[in-house]
C-alpha cells in the first residue's frame, strides 16, 4: 500500500487533468494515473520524427473554455490559443471557395459562387449564433435529471424551461427545427451553391457517425460552433505548441498546486468494496487507495473493463453496452520538408494557413458515410486538413511543416474484421492521393507520416472504437441522456466512482467542461467549497 | 352572396371527415372535388377490365374508433374487418407471419425472440401512447401566452412519471433515435427487424439508421397502443365517409378543381373553380396539400415573404412509387393465406438502409424494398381466380437523375426480379400493370411532389412546425381560410385526424 | 478529376476594403487619413476638418460620396406590384421620375431596413439602403415577373448638399431649377446618369448616380464649379451632425434591423421608430401588414422614437433617459450639439408609456481629464426636424 490519496483520477487527458486541477485546488490530495509514458490523452504534441511536433489526435481548439483557462491560470503555465485564418474548399473544376476573416471579403467570395449566398450568409450566421447563445450556457452546468424531484434537478429544469420561455414563439419553433434537422436540409434553406453548402456542412459531421443528410447533424454543427459566439460564429484556433500545450499547461498547473501524476502505468481495475470505490489496482500490481476515483476513460472502458460487472446493476450495464461510440474518423499526420503548393489558390492566399477541404458537394460527403455504413473507408475521403506550422513557429524547424489531416469517414472495423496494417496503409494512401490530386509534388515533400485508424486511436489513447467524442452526439446521448439516463451527473452506480470524460455532458471536443462540471459534483459530494470554480461567463 | 357556411376543398378522407363534422353542427357545407369521385389518395380505379385496384392507399393504420363514432360511420355501411396479416418475405428464408396488428401473433419465432419482441413492443406502445396525446387534437403552439403547450407537456410528463422514472428516462432517450439502433439493442429476429425498419421509414425520406426514424414506428403504433384502432378496408371507409357526408347534408361538387381562393381585404370569402364558377362562403377549409393551397390557391402575393419562403422549404419530394399489377392468377406466396394480405419485402435492416442510400442522390435502389397488398381469394374487385397486387415501393425519389420515363421501367424490372424469386412465373400472369411514380402522383392528385404526407413527415415539420410555423393550428394568416389534410398536424395516413381536429378548431372559433 | 486550370479570381483578402469610384479624388484632398468602413468600402470620416465640413453643408456646399450605399436594380412588368408587396408605402402612387423614402418589414411587422426607392419609368426602379437584402428581395419576388440585381459596385453615387448647390450646378451647366424635392432628372448624355433632389442633410441638395467610369468626370465637373461657391468634400462626421439636425434615422444605429438582430426583442415595428406614417393599409397586401394591424388593434407600440432637446451643451451620447430622475424611460440613440439650433439635441427610443410625459431627464457621463462628470439634465420632447430649412424644398431653389 502506498500513501493514501483523497482522489485518484484515471487518465491524464485534458478532462482528467481539468478535473484533477479543480479537485486539488479544493484542498484534496489528488493522484492522476496515466497508462502512457506521456500525458495528454487525445490532446498531445508528440515528436514522432526529429524536430517536428505532431498534434496527432485533436488538432484545433475553440471549445476550450476561457473560464477554465483563467481559473487554472493556464496562461501562466504557458498556454496560448491563437486564432487562425480562414480556409478553402477545393472544387473539382479547379476553382475554390475561400473563407476569409474579413466580413466583406467573405461575403464577396461566397457571392462569387452564388450572388444570393453572399448575402444569405448574414441571416444564416445570425440564426446559428442565436442557437449558440441559447445552448452555450448549458455547457457549464450539470444536466438536470428530468425524472428526479430533487430541488437541484427541479431548479435546473426550471432554468432550462425559463431559457426556452425566453425565446419568442418563432424562435422556439426554429429551435426545435434546428435541433432535429440534417445539416444538409438546413443549409438548403439558406444557400444555393453546392460548394458553399459543402464548406458549411463540415461542422455537422466532424467526429460523428452520421452523414450530412442525417437528421440531428445541424445540432452537431452547433457543437463545433459554440466556441466563440457573438459575431464570431465558429471561430477556431490552434494551441501554440500543438494541442499538447493544453495538457502540458494543465499538468503544470496541477503539479504547481501539489498534484502528482504517475505515467506509464495502467489501471487494471477499480477497487470496489460493498458498492464503494476504494482505489485502483495497477497493471504492475500496485494499489492506490482513495475514497474517490474519477475516470477520464470513456464510459465503456470505465464500466466494462475497469469495473467488475457484478458490481453494477444489470440495466446499467445493458445501457453501457448500448451506448453508441462508433468510430467514424481517422487521422493522417504528415511531416513535410517544405510547404505544399495548391495551384488552385492564388499566390500568397491566406487559405493555406486555415483549414482546407477537398470535398465540394454534400453528396460526396454523404457517399463517404454510405461507405462507412458498409464498413469501408471511402475512396473519396473527406479531409479536414491544416498546416498549423504556417502560424505556429514552435512545432517544426523553419521551412518544415506539420500537416494534420482529419479523415472522415473511417470505420471502426473493415467489413466486420479488425483493421490490419495493410488496411491502414491503404487507407493512408487514399488520403495522400486525395491531397496530391490538388497539390503537385506533394508526395515528394513527405518526410514522415503516421496513419491512425480507429484501431490506433483505441490502442493508444484508449478511445473505444476510436470514437473521438467518447460517444456519439445524437439526441439519445446528449444532456440528461449522456452517457446513461439517470447517470448523467458524473456519478455512477458505485459510490465514490465518477466519470469526467467526453462521454459525459456536454460531450467531446477539447472543451474541458466535462472535467470541470464533474469536479463541481465531486466537490459538492465531499462537502468542500467550489468557490474557486468560476461560473460560466454571462451571455448578454 | 354567400352560398354556404364553409367550402371544403378536396373530398379525400380528411376533407370528408371535416365536412361531415361541420355539417353535423348545422353548418351548410359545400365540398368541392377536382376528380369525378370522392376518395382522393384513398380512392380506387379500374386498372384493367374487371380489375379494380386501390389507387394509392391500400392499407389503413391508425384509424380510431373515436373517429368512426364521431362520424357515425357504422350507421353508414362501414364494414369493420379483421386486421390484414402481414407476411415478411425474402427469398431463401422462411416467411414471417404476423396475424393482427403488431401486437398479435407472430409465427416462426423462438421463445427468446418472442420475448425480446414483446418487451420492445411494450416499450414502443407505451411511448407512442405518450405522443398520441399530442396527435388527437390541434398541435400545441409554442406561445407563452397560451398555457396549452405547458399544460399538455405537464400532463404527459405526469402520466409518464406515474409509470416510473425508468419509463420516463427511456422515453426521453429513445424518442429521437434511429429505429435501427433501437432494434439492434434487442435480440429480435432479423426478419422482424427488417420489417419494422421498413414500416418505420415507409413514406418518409429517412433510412432506419437515420436519427428520428423511430418516430415513424410510433406514428403507426399510436392507434394500436391504446387498442383503439379499428381495422377497416380503404374502400369501405371511403364509401361510408361519402354516405355519412351526404346524410349530414354536405353538398358535393365533382369534376371541377378549385382555381383559387377568393380573398378580399385579407379575408377568404370563397373560391373560384377552373371552369370559372364562383362560390362564396364565410369560411374556406382546404384539405389539399398545404403547399398547393398556399402557392396555387392563395398565391404568394397575399402572403408575407417569411411564410411564403417557409412554405417553399417544405420538402415535398415524394419517395414512394405505387405499382399496381393485375394478375390473371393469384400467386402462391409462402406464408400468405387466402385472405387479403400485406406482404413486405424488407429482409433485414441493412437491406432497408441500402435501398435508402441511392434515393438521397436521385437514384433508384438496386434491390428495392416494398410492401404489397395481395387481394383475397374471391375478392369482388378482380375476376375469379385472379388477383391484384398493389405495391408501394419505398425510396423512389421524385427527382430521378435518369428521369422517370426510364425510371418507371427500371423500377418495375427490379421489383419483378424480386417477385420472380418469391413466386417464380408471376411475371407471365400479369394482365396489366401501372407504375405511379411520385411525379404521376403529383399530376394525378394535385399534390406537389407527389408526397404521401403532402410534405416530409420529419421532426422539423411536426406539431407547431407542420406545415409551417404561423399556419400550424389549421388556421392560416388569411382570415377565414383553414387547412387540413396530410400536410397538417398530425400528418398522413388514412386516419382522418387532421380533418377532425381542424373541424373542431373551426367550431371552437365559432366559424 | 478534370483539369485544374487556374481561374482568374478576385484576390479578395488583399484589399478587403474596396475603393469607391471617388476614392482617389477624396484621398487627394484628405489631410487626416480618417477612413472608416462603410459596408466594405473605405469611406472618409473627416476629409480635412469636421467642423468646417459641417458648415459647408449648412452655409455653402458639400460633396459626400454615397457610392457604398447598397443598391438593387428592380425591373420588370410587375416591379411596381412587387415593390408594393415589399415596402410599406404604395408604390403605385410613386410617379416615374420620383423618389420615395420608404421602409420594409418582415412577417412580424419588424423593420428590415429603410431606404429610398427611385422610379425611373413604369417598370424600372432602384432601391437604396443600408443593409443587404438580396435573399429577402428574391424570396419576395417569388410569383412576380420581376428581376432583381445587386448593383452597388456598378453605380457611383455622389451627394451635393448645401445652399449653394443649385448655383454650383448652374455653373456646371446642369439646370436643376425646375427639379422638385424627390424628383429625378437625367444628367447630360455624356455623364450617362441621373440626378435627384434628395439628400441626408435636411438642406437643399442633390444626389448623382453615374457609371463608375464616369465618376471622375462628374467629380471634375462639380469640383471645377465649386471654388466660387465654397464647395468642400466632406466625411461622415459632418454629415452625421446634419442628419441628426434633420431628424433622419440610420439603420442599426437608431433602430435594430430585424434580420440582423441577435436578440429577438430588439427589432421594431414602423410605429416604434416613427415610420408609422408610411404604412398604407389601403393598398393590396404587403409584408407585415397583418402584424402591424394586430399591434395597432392591440397594445400598440412598445416604444417610440422621439426627438429630445436637452438642457446644457453636453451631447448625450447613448445616455439613459429617466422619468422623474428615477424610472428608466429609454435610451438615446444619437446625440449631438447642434451648431445651427445651438442646443443639445438627441434621438431617443422611449418606452411608449413615457412618450407623452414631461419630467424626462438624461444621465450624461462627461469625461474631462480622466474624471467623469455625472450630469442629470432635463430633456424636453420636441418635434423633428430639429432644424427646419425652407430652402430645402423651395422650387426653384433660391440662390444661397
Amino acid at each position: 500500500m502506498q500513501r493514501p490519496y483523497d482522489v485518484i483520477v484515471i487518465g491524464a487527458g485534458h478532462n482528467g487533468l481539468v478535473n484533477a486541477c479543480y479537485l486539488q485546488r479544493a484542498g484534496l490530495n489528488v493522484l492522476v494515473v496515466e497508462k502512457n509514458d506521456w500525458i495528454g490523452g487525445a490532446a498531445v504534441s508528440r515528436e514522432l520524427t526529429a524536430g517536428i511536433l505532431y498534434s496527432n489526435c485533436s488538432y484545433v481548439c475553440s471549445l476550450f473554455r476561457p473560464e477554465i483557462m483563467r481559473d487554472l491560470e493556464l496562461a501562466k503555465h504557458g498556454l496560448q490559443i491563437i486564432a487562425y485564418e480562414g480556409g478553402a474548399v477545393f472544387k473539382q473544376d479547379g476553382d475554390y471557395l475561400a473563407s476569409y476573416r474579413n466580413h466583406h471579403a467573405h461575403r464577396r467570395e461566397f457571392a462569387r459562387h452564388a450572388p444570393r449566398d453572399g448575402e444569405a450568409y448574414e441571416r444564416y450566421a445570425r440564426d446559428v449564433t442565436r442557437q449558440c447563445r441559447f445552448i452555450q450556457p448549458l455547457l457549464m452546468r450539470t444536466a438536470p435529471d428530468p425524472a428526479s424531484l430533487k430541488p437541484r434537478d427541479l431548479g435546473e429544469l426550471f432554468y432550462l424551461m425559463k431559457k426556452f420561455n425566453g425565446l419568442t414563439a418563432r424562435e422556439m419553433a426554429a429551435t426545435v427545427r434546428f435541433w432535429t434537422m440534417s445539416i444538409s436540409d438546413y443549409l438548403d434553406e439558406y444557400f444555393e451553391a453546392d460548394v458553399v453548402k459543402a464548406y458549411l456542412a463540415l461542422a455537422g459531421i466532424i467526429g460523428t457517425a452520421l452523414g450530412p443528410m442525417s437528421p440531428g447533424t445541424a445540432y452537431v454543427l452547433l457543437h463545433h460552433y459554440m466556441g466563440e459566439v457573438d459575431g464570431n460564429v465558429g471561430a477556431w484556433g490552434y494551441a501554440r505548441g500543438g494541442m499538447g500545450a493544453i495538457t502540458q499547461a494543465l499538468a503544470s498547473s496541477f503539479r504547481a498546486s501539489g498534484g502528482i501524476i504517475e505515467t506509464g502505468n495502467q489501471v487494471s481495475r477499480v477497487l470496489v468494496t460493498n458498492g464503494r470505490a476504494k482505489g485502483v489496482v495497477m497493471d504492475n500490481g500496485d494499489e492506490h487507495s482513495a475514497d474517490t476515483v474519477v475516470s477520464n476513460a470513456d464510459v465503456k472502458r470505465t464500466f466494462l473493463k475497469l469495473v467488475e460487472e457484478p458490481d453494477l446493476p444489470i440495466d446499467f450495464v445493458r445501457h453501457v453496452k448500448n451506448f453508441k461510440m462508433r468510430g467514424s474518423s481517422g487521422k493522417v499526420n504528415i511531416a513535410l520538408d517544405s510547404l505544399p503548393e495548391f495551384p488552385a489558390l492564388p499566390t500568397d492566399s491566406p487559405c493555406i494557413r486555415g483549414d482546407m477541404h477537398f470535398t465540394d458537394t454534400v453528396e460526396r460527403m454523404e457517399r463517404g458515410y454510405d461507405d462507412w455504413k458498409d464498413g469501408k473507408w471511402s475512396a473519396d475521403p473527406f479531409l479536414d486538413m491544416m498546416i498549423p506550422t504556417t502560424i505556429d513557429p514552435t512545432m517544426a524547424p523553419p521551412g518544415q511543416h506539420f500537416m494534420s489531416c482529419f479523415v472522415q469517414y473511417c470505420p471502426p472495423k473493415v467489413r466486420g474484421e479488425d483493421w490490419t496494417d495493410a488496411d491502414r496503409d491503404a487507407f493512408g494512401q487514399t488520403v495522400i492521393n486525395q491531397i496530391a490530386d490538388y497539390s503537385p509534388g506533394f508526395k515528394d515533400r513527405i518526410i514522415h507520416m503516421e496513419v491512425r485508424t480507429p484501431r490506433e486511436l483505441e490502442a493508444e489513447v484508449g478511445l473505444t472504437e476510436g470514437n473521438i467524442f467518447q460517444g456519439e452526439l445524437t439526441f439519445d446521448q446528449l444532456l440528461f441522456n449522456r452517457p446513461i439516463p439517470g447517470y448523467a451527473q458524473y456519478r455512477s452506480p458505485i459510490d465514490g466512482l465518477y466519470i469526467c470524460g467526453s462521454s459525459t455532458h456536454p460531450g467531446g471536443g477539447v472543451m474541458g467542461a466535462p472535467g470541470r462540471n464533474a469536479a463541481i459534483e465531486i466537490i459538492r459530494d465531499l462537502k468542500r467549497s467550489p468557490s474557486h470554480v468560476s461560473p460560466a461567463h454571462e451571455i448578454l | 352572396m354567400k352560398s354556404c357556411d364553409v367550402i371544403v376543398i378536396g373530398a379525400g378522407h380528411n376533407g370528408m371527415t371535416a365536412a361531415t363534422l361541420l355539417a353535423h353542427s348545422g353548418r351548410k357545407i359545400l365540398l368541392l372535388e377536382a376528380a369525378d369521385r370522392p376518395g382522393g389518395m384513398a380512392g380506387s380505379y379500374e386498372l384493367a377490365p374487371g380489375y379494380t385496384v386501390p389507387a394509392l392507399a391500400h392499407a389503413l393504420s391508425g384509424l380510431e374508433a373515436s373517429t368512426l363514432d364521431a362520424l357515425s360511420l357504422d350507421k353508414h355501411g362501414l364494414q369493420r374487418g379483421e386486421p390484414m396479416p402481414t407476411v415478411g418475405v425474402a427469398p431463401d428464408q422462411a416467411p414471417l407471419v404476423i396475424m393482427g396488428c403488431y401486437g398479435g401473433q407472430i409465427s416462426d419465432l423462438s421463445q427468446p425472440q418472442l420475448q425480446a419482441w414483446s418487451d420492445l413492443h411494450k416499450a414502443l406502445s407505451f411511448q407512442s401512447a405518450i405522443l398520441k396525446r399530442f396527435i388527437a387534437s390541434a398541435p400545441p403552439q409554442p406561445d407563452h401566452t397560451s398555457m396549452r403547450l405547458k399544460a399538455e407537456a405537464l400532463k404527459a410528463g405526469l402520466a409518464v412519471k406515474r409509470a416510473g422514472k425508468d419509463q420516463l428516462r427511456e422515453f426521453l432517450r429513445m424518442v429521437l433515435m434511429p429505429v435501427a439502433d433501437v432494434l439492434e439493442e434487442t435480440d429480435i429476429d432479423p426478419r422482424l427487424a427488417g420489417l419494422l425498419a421498413f414500416d418505420a421509414t415507409l413514406g418518409i425520406a429517412v433510412g432506419p439508421r437515420s436519427p428520428t426514424s423511430i418516430l415513424g414506428l410510433y406514428y403507426r403504433l399510436a392507434g394500436q397502443a391504446l387498442g383503439t384502432e379499428v381495422p377497416v378496408s380503404v374502400t369501405s371507409l371511403i364509401h361510408a365517409l361519402t354516405a355519412a357526408a351526404t346524410t349530414a347534408g354536405v353538398q358535393f361538387q365533382f369534376g371541377d378543381a378549385v382555381q383559387n381562393v377568393i380573398v378580399e381585404n385579407g379575408v377568404a370569402v370563397g373560391v373560384m373553380t377552373q371552369s370559372g364558377k364562383e362560390f362564396r362562403a364565410a369560411n374556406v377549409l382546404s384539405a389539399i396539400s398545404p403547399v398547393a393551397t398556399f402557392n396555387n390557391l392563395v398565391g404568394p402575393r397575399l402572403l408575407d415573404t417569411g411564410l411564403a419562403r417557409d412554405v417553399r422549404t417544405i420538402r415535398t419530394a415524394g419517395n414512394v412509387t405505387k405499382i399496381n399489377l393485375a394478375l390473371r392468377v393469384r400467386p402462391d406466396l409462402a406464408g400468405v393465406g387466402s385472405q387479403q394480405s400485406r406482404i413486405v419485402f424488407a429482409p433485414d435492416i441493412n437491406a432497408v438502409e441500402r435501398a435508402f442510400n441511392p434515393s438521397k442522390y436521385g437514384e433508384l435502389p438496386e434491390v428495392p424494398c416494398f410492401e404489397a397488398v395481395l387481394s383475397a381469394v374471391g375478392d369482388d374487385a378482380v375476376p375469379d381466380g385472379a388477383a391484384f397486387l398493389s405495391i408501394s415501393v419505398q425510396n423512389t425519389p421524385f427527382h430521378l437523375k435518369v428521369g422517370w420515363d426510364q425510371g418507371r421501367n427500371n423500377l418495375l424490372q427490379s421489383v419483378m426480379k424480386v417477385l420472380e424469386r418469391l413466386s417464380p412465373g408471376i411475371g407471365k400472369t400479369i394482365a396489366a400493370s401501372q407504375v405511379l411514380a411520385p411525379p404521376d402522383i403529383e399530376d394525378g392528385w394535385h399534390v406537389p411532389g407527389g408526397h404521401w404526407h403532402h410534405g416530409e413527415w420529419q421532426v422539423d415539420r411536426l406539431f407547431f412546425n407542420r406545415p409551417v410555423f404561423g399556419a400550424a393550428n389549421y388556421r392560416t394568416p388569411i382570415d377565414g381560410l383553414y387547412i387540413c389534410g396530410a400536410g397538417t398536424h398530425p400528418g398522413g395516413g388514412v386516419n382522418g385526424l387532421s380533418g377532425l381536429n381542424a373541424a373542431r378548431e373551426m367550431m371552437r372559433a365559432g366559424r | 478529376m478534370s483539369g485544374k486550370t487556374k481561374r482568374p479570381t478576385q484576390e479578395l483578402w488583399r484589399s478587403p476594403q474596396w475603393k469607391s469610384p471617388f476614392h482617389d479624388q477624396i484621398e487627394a484632398l484628405m489631410t487626416e487619413r480618417r477612413w472608416y468602413d462603410w459596408a466594405g468600402y473605405a469611406a472618409p470620416d473627416v476629409v480635412e476638418d469636421a467642423e468646417l465640413e459641417y458648415f459647408a453643408i449648412r452655409s455653402t456646399a458639400a460633396l459626400f460620396d454615397i457610392s457604398p450605399m447598397v443598391k438593387y436594380a428592380v425591373a420588370g412588368p410587375e416591379a411596381e406590384a412587387f415593390l408594393s408587396h415589399l415596402t410599406l408605402r404604395d408604390v403605385a402612387k410613386l410617379k416615374s421620375g420620383r423618389v420615395q423614402y420608404t421602409a420594409w418589414c418582415d412577417d412580424d411587422g419588424q423593420v428590415l431596413d429603410d431606404g429610398t426607392l427611385f422610379r425611373f419609368n413604369a417598370s424600372t426602379f432602384r432601391l437604396c439602403c443600408q443593409e443587404r437584402h438580396l435573399p429577402w428581395l428574391l424570396d419576395t419576388a417569388f410569383g412576380y415577373d420581376v428581376s432583381i440585381r445587386e448593383e452597388t459596385d456598378d453605380i457611383a453615387g455622389l451627394a451635393l448638399q448645401g445652399p449653394t448647390s443649385a448655383a454650383i450646378l448652374r455653373d456646371a451647366c446642369i439646370d436643376v431649377s425646375a427639379l422638385q424635392p424627390f424628383e429625378i432628372m437625367d444628367l447630360p448624355k455624356k455623364l450617362n446618369g441621373h440626378v435627384s433632389r434628395t439628400g441626408f442633410t435636411g438642406d437643399l441638395g442633390y444626389e448623382f448616380f453615374v457609371p463608375p467610369g464616369k465618376a471622375d468626370e462628374l467629380w471634375e465637373l462639380l469640383w471645377r464649379a465649386g471654388p466660387m461657391r465654397g464647395l468642400r468634400a466632406i466625411g461622415y462626421h459632418a454629415l452625421n451632425i446634419a442628419r441628426i439636425e434633420a431628424g433622419f434615422i440610420v439603420a442599426n444605429a437608431d433602430f435594430v434591423t430585424s434580420e440582423g438582430a441577435l436578440r429577438a426583442n430588439r427589432p421594431s415595428l414602423p410605429d416604434e421608430i416613427g415610420l408609422g406614417w408610411m404604412v398604407d393599409l389601403n393598398k393590396p397586401h404587403f409584408n407585415g401588414k397583418r402584424a402591424i394591424e394586430r399591434s395597432r388593434m392591440g397594445n400598440g407600440p412598445r416604444h417610440v422614437l422621439l426627438g429630445l432637446q436637452i438642457e446644457g451643451n453636453e451631447p448625450a451620447h447613448h445616455a439613459i433617459v429617466y422619468h422623474a430622475k428615477r424610472r428608466e424611460a429609454g435610451v438615446v440613440t444619437a446625440a449631438i450639439w447642434s451648431p445651427t439650433a445651438k442646443s443639445s439635441i438627441a434621438l431617443a427610443s422611449l418606452d411608449a408609456r413615457f412618450a407623452e410625459r414631461e419630467n424626462l431627464w438624461v444621465e450624461i457621463y462627461a469625461m474631462r481629464e480622466l474624471r467623469y462628470h455625472k450630469l442629470m439634465k432635463r430633456a424636453r420632447i420636441v418635434e423633428r426636424p430639429f432644424v427646419k430649412l425652407p430652402r430645402r424644398t423651395l422650387t426653384p431653389p433660391a440662390d444661397f
